[in-house]
């Protein structure tokens, strides 16, 4: 039986899925002029945005 | 971004935004770039990629995070994931109207009909309505 597409050529090798919990995460970061530390899970009840970029000085 | 923070805070919002770059770079970015200077949200670095790759934003040819944006509700899930081309800004309009939509499903119990933006009614998404829409 053939298939309809090649599974080598996907561009998703796994499902993409929404409504799954966010993973926690801590990182540093510059805030306001302060060097600190950002921990996901210590932002409780809000929206939270990631916001990717790839590079710092290029067009954001 | 960096002018629309406000908009976000209203809305409840936090903005992290996030890039490979080291901690120092961000430092640098933020005191000298004209665009960054504005920026009143952290700068978060993800220079060993983990969290860049765990969100679906890293790209191993580059080392770099793309122009990923999610968004995660207050309970803590994923609720939007976009991924915009290189040369392309974001639209942070859209992202706030994404946040203003599903604050809107949330409160009302509706559907947020394509084009909504608040003001409009909402669409009942039930199996009844199927074929009537």
């Amino acid at each position: 039986m053939s298939s309809a597409i090649r599974n080598e050529d996907c561009f998703v090798k796994e499902p993409v899925l929404l409504d799954k919990p966010a993973a926690d995460f801590t990182a540093e970061a510059y805030y306001r002029g302060e060097r600190v530390t950002v921990k996901l899970s210590d932002i409780s009840n809000k929206w939270v945005v990631l916001f990717f970029y790839s590079n710092d000085f290029t067009f954001v | 971004m960096a002018d629309r923070y406000e908009d976000f805070r209203k809305l409840g919002a936090e903005v992290l935004a996030i890039s490979t770059d080291s901690v120092y770079s961000h430092k640098v970015f933020a005191e000298t770039s004209p665009s960054a200077r504005r920026v009143q949200f952290p700068l978060l670095a993800d220079p060993t990629h983990e969290i860049s790759k765990c969100y679906g934003a890293y790209n191993p040819d580059t080392g770099s995070g793309s122009r990923t944006t999610l968004i995660i509700s207050p309970k803590g899930l994923i609720k939007f994931y976009s991924k915009y081309p290189g040369p392309v800004g974001r639209n942070v309009d859209e992202t706030i109207r994404v946040i203003q939509a599903l604050q809107f499903s949330e409160a009302t119990g509706l559907g947020a009909p394509a084009g909504w933006v608040p003001g409009r009614p909402g669409i009942r998404r039930e199996w009844q309505l199927v074929g009537k829409i």
